[in-house]
């Protein structure tokens, strides 16, 4: 089982960046379990996270390619470090009269929002970590899961100071 | 002043220093070269193929140290520049393209002639632009520039749309400094980096230098030469390092890798220390990574940290521009001498002349090579192409100065011979510039002896002709089985007359003796000139050391006088990798002299054993393998068995060693050493006898066998003769085979 490496990457905010990172990645066989872009608090600056399977060799690969890449300010792996790290789900789960109360349970358990109800199924928003994601699929595959819409994971390491 | 667009592009190049530009206009890109066509400080120089403005841009950089620049149009002018573009960035060459692209409304609408070029380019080129505002132009061309020469040098493509060339007029501003918060090319080394190299490199007593492409790049050839001599280090080259040290300088033992002398791939196998200076350990000179440099530990001095455990584990990465790196290096490294090192690295070059070209009837490519050495004293710049030429103008021409070889080396492409000698010579018309070109990549991009026409650019062009795609062919003959399916040439036009076509003197060579005559009068002719070396078809590139292989099973060429070690090894290596089981084996002179005879017993069906067969004759060294496991055969086998014997049961074993004709050839107070020769089957019967005694020690030869009779496995005379005559340490192989199924008919 490969292990995975979550890194975060400034990244000047230019056309064609994402292109280039993930055509980076596909030409050096790199495995991107998930990736996400978004603004910053400078907007010339985006901050990509990144999770990547592999070993440490490998790791040490990604960094440093990526860090080549010129439009890349910077590149941090935060696997190691204390970060907190967040995905959005969205999940269309099947729903009926018999079966709601109990999906609306679920969701409460793990603090889901209710964000769309219809006469046969409903779709829950919620935010959390890997782990608790995978959970509230797995709760809720046995009802029949229509679609789901992920993010990809976001992290920031713990200490500001780091910016 | 309000400019266009198209005119701040040639201002900003003005800027950069720029006084050349290779290119092919088109409908996108005209506006710039309508402006163009007013700055004549700015030589265009008007290319037949768009690869060719690439691949001469390319040669006019590495042959001046400049920032090479090329222009295309857009759509299929700009894809035709991506060889070339590849090519330089596998070979960390600074170019910039300025290609035009279609006006900004009609991008991503399939308009005509329009193609993605930054998206195609995007892994082929250290960064690349699409500038989309007039504003953006001149701070663009000054970052492309800058990223180009700095740092790991690389292409750079700007994509410039039409209607931003040619549309509003700004006042001209040249960006005082450029703004790349994230490209921070490293200069100096950490000093902990550097005095950890030093340390490995003072308790080494078998350290080699391997000099690359970096060397040039850096200009760090004096330093290269200062920290060899102080610490007296060999020093062997990449393909691209070539010329960083004089190839007549005693301490230059050479080229290593795939078609790398001898003695320089089995310096870094016996070394204890390599310090990789500018290289990245690229596969052609590794081999199969698990054996490369197996007792070495590795100094990696580069500019770009991502190399640093790529390929190769580094024990002491040392980060920075090379010059500074060895500025820093040299005060740490003591003044010393490795005398027997260098007594060993002297004996393998004695051993293993690779270089030593035999007489031949027929014209030879590499004595074509060296006569022009000879002829230009190693002071021209050589421009190859790719293939077997390549390896022999790396080889047998004697380099005297730093970016003296211009040759693709990482990417390899075909056809760079013509363009780059263009740029090349453009670049410096002080220096002689030859083209040594296949016949197979000539034609790829000879419509550019049309360019060297129209601008009297003084390329002399060597053709060693064999007629066919010669390196592809030395492949099919040594792995796959000889079937020259698609490499032979038989259409070749005559190149003289096509030479005189295009208005250049051509000359045609056959005949060795005509050789040195035809190098002088191409370089008293003047103007261009293309000589048609007509050589023999069938040549091989030697040493070889097969893809995905190590120096263990380095093929050198046959004919080569002197000790030939490394037979066995070679055999045995062959059975290892291809999973043949070898139950034993024998090995001894045979009845010719030069020539011994191995037997080898291999367990496996049919078909192994026709593989073992087929993969022994493959080798070089081996002249006649015959199977002989269904003919009649004599077949011995001699053991020496030391069992355990007290007085009591002495003469009890004794007399089983009778009963089996066997010697006892030594007594000891408490043991016996029985020596047998005989068939297998006898030796088991006798070992099992002797088993309830103790044994203590077995030594079997393995089986030796001969046809009884009608000398099946016997060298016929005339093969006998050869091996006289060079006086070749071959190897003949009589094999027999014991197999479970079937039946084998026998070779």
């Amino acid at each position: 089982m490969a292990q995975k490496h979550t890194i975060s990457a400034l990244v000047e905010n230019h056309f064609g960046v994402l292109c280039r990172v993930a055509g980076l990645f596909s030409s050096r066989g790199f495995n991107i379990d998930s990736l996400s872009v978004g603004e910053t608090e400078d907007p010339s600056i985006s901050r990509m996270t990144i999770v990547v399977g592999g070993d440490d060799s490998v790791l040490e690969q990604v960094v440093k390619q990526l860090d080549r890449v010129i439009d890349v300010i910077r590149v941090i792996d935060i696997t190691q470090g204390a970060f907190v790290e967040r995905e959005l789900m969205l999940i269309k789960v099947k729903a009926d009269t018999t079966t709601r109360a109990e999906i609306i349970q679920i969701a409460e358990v793990f603090r889901a929002h209710i964000v769309d109800v219809c006469p046969r199924s409903m779709t829950i928003e919620v935010t959390g970590k890997n782990d608790k994601i995978q959970a509230i699929i797995g709760m809720l595959s046995s009802f029949g899961i229509e679609e789901i819409a992920r993010t990809g994971t976001v992290a920031l390491l713990r200490d500001s100071a780091v910016q | 002043m309000q400019l266009t667009g198209a005119q701040i592009v040639c201002e900003s190049l003005i800027k950069e220093g720029v006084d050349t530009i290779f290119g092919l206009p088109g409908g996108a890109v005209l506006p710039f070269y309508g402006a163009l066509s007013g700055y004549p400080q700015l030589r265009h120089i008007l290319v037949r193929h768009e690869q060719a403005a690439a691949m001469a841009a390319d040669g006019y950089a590495r042959a001046t140290g400049k920032v090479g620049v090329c222009s295309a149009t857009s759509g299929p002018g700009a894809t035709n520049l991506v060889t070339g573009l590849a090519s330089a960035q596998m070979d960390s060459v600074p170019i910039v393209c300025i290609t035009g692209q279609v006006p900004r409304p009609a991008i991503g609408r399939d308009a005509f002639q329009e193609t993605d070029i930054t998206g195609i380019t995007l892994p082929v080129t250290k960064h690349n632009y699409l500038v989309l505002d007039v504003r953006d132009i001149a701070p663009a061309i000054k970052e492309a520039f800058y990223i180009a020469r700095t740092g790991r040098p690389g292409p750079i493509l700007i994509d410039i749309p039409k209607d931003v060339l040619a549309g509003e007029t700004i006042e001209f501003e040249w960006p005082s400094e450029v703004d790349l918060p994230g490209y921070n090319p490293p200069g100096d080394p950490e000093p902990e980096q550097v005095v950890a190299a030093a340390r490995l490199i003072n308790q080494a007593e078998r350290p080699i230098i391997l000099a690359g492409h970096g060397v040039l790049i850096s200009r760090a050839w004096d330093e290269l030469r200062e920290l060899a001599e102080k610490a007296q280090i060999p020093v062997i080259t990449t393909l691209l390092g070539i010329g960083s040290l004089p190839t007549d300088h005693v301490l230059n033992l050479g080229m290593p890798g795939m078609h790398g002398m001898a003695y320089a791939s089995l310096a870094i196998d016996r070394s204890d220390l390599v310090i990789a200076l500018g290289a990245r350990f690229d596969d052609r000179v590794t081999g199969r990574i698990a054996d490369f440099a197996p007792h070495a530990k590795i100094i990696h001095c580069d500019i770009d940290p991502s190399e640093f455990n790529k390929n190769i584990i580094a024990d002491a990465p040392v980060l920075g521009d090379l010059k500074a790196s060895l500025r820093a290096l040299i005060p740490h490294v003591n003044s010393t001498v490795h005398l027997d090192w260098m007594q060993e690295t002297d004996q393998l070059r004695s051993q293993h002349p690779s270089l030593f070209i035999r007489e031949s009837d027929v014209l030879l490519p590499q004595q074509v090579l060296k006569e022009l050495s000879d002829a230009t004293g190693g002071n021209s710049i050589i421009v190859t192409g790719v293939g077997q030429h390549q390896m022999w103008a790396a080889q047998h021409y004697g380099y005297n100065e730093p970016n003296s070889l211009i040759t693709s080396g990482g990417s390899g492409a075909m056809g760079f011979e013509v363009p780059a000698a263009l740029g090349a010579k453009v670049g410096r018309p002080d220096k002689t510039v030859w083209s040594i070109a296949g016949d197979g990549g000539f034609q790829m991009t000879l419509c550019d002896l049309a360019t060297a026409a129209e601008n009297n650019i003084e390329v002399k062009f060597a053709i060693l002709n064999n007629g066919s795609l010669g390196m592809v062919r030395q492949w099919q003959d040594f792995f796959y089985d000889k079937d020259f399916f698609a490499t032979i040439y038989s259409g070749n036009p005559d190149f003289v007359k096509l030479a005189e076509a295009y208005g250049i003197r051509g000359i045609r060579v056959t005949e060795q003796r005509e050789v040195a005559g035809a190098i002088q009068e191409a370089m008293e002719t003047p103007g261009p000139v293309v000589v048609d070396f007509v050589v023999k078809e069938d040549e091989f590139v030697f040493p070889m050391i097969p893809a995905g292989e190590s120096v263990n099973e380095m093929l050198e060429q046959p004919y080569v006088k002197g000790d030939r070690p490394g037979v066995l090894t070679r055999v045995a290596s062959l059975f290892r990798r291809r999973g043949f089981n070898i139950a034993s084996l024998a090995v001894g002179a045979s009845e010719q002299k030069g020539l011994s005879r191995l037997t080898f017993v291999v367990t496996g069906d049919q078909y192994t054993v026709e593989q073992a067969t087929r993969q022994l004759d493959k080798l070089i060294d081996v002249v006649k393998v015959s199977n002989i496991s269904a003919e009649d055969v004599v077949a011995r086998e001699l053991a020496l068995i030391k069992v355990r014997a007290t007085p009591t049961n002495r003469s009890e074993i004794l007399e089983m060693a009778n009963l089996f004709r066997a010697k006892v050839v030594d007594v000891g107070a408490r043991s016996l050493v029985i020596e047998t020769t005989g068939e297998e089957d006898k030796i088991d019967a006798l070992y099992d006898l002797l088993r309830p005694f103790g044994i203590l020690e077995l030594m079997r030869t393995g089986r030796v066998a001969m046809v009884r009779g009608k000398a099946e496995g016997r060298i016929s005379d005339d093969v006998g003769a050869k091996y006289e005559q060079y006086g070749r340490n071959g190897v003949t192989s009589v094999g027999s085979s014991r197999y479970q199924p079937g039946h084998y008919e026998g070779v």
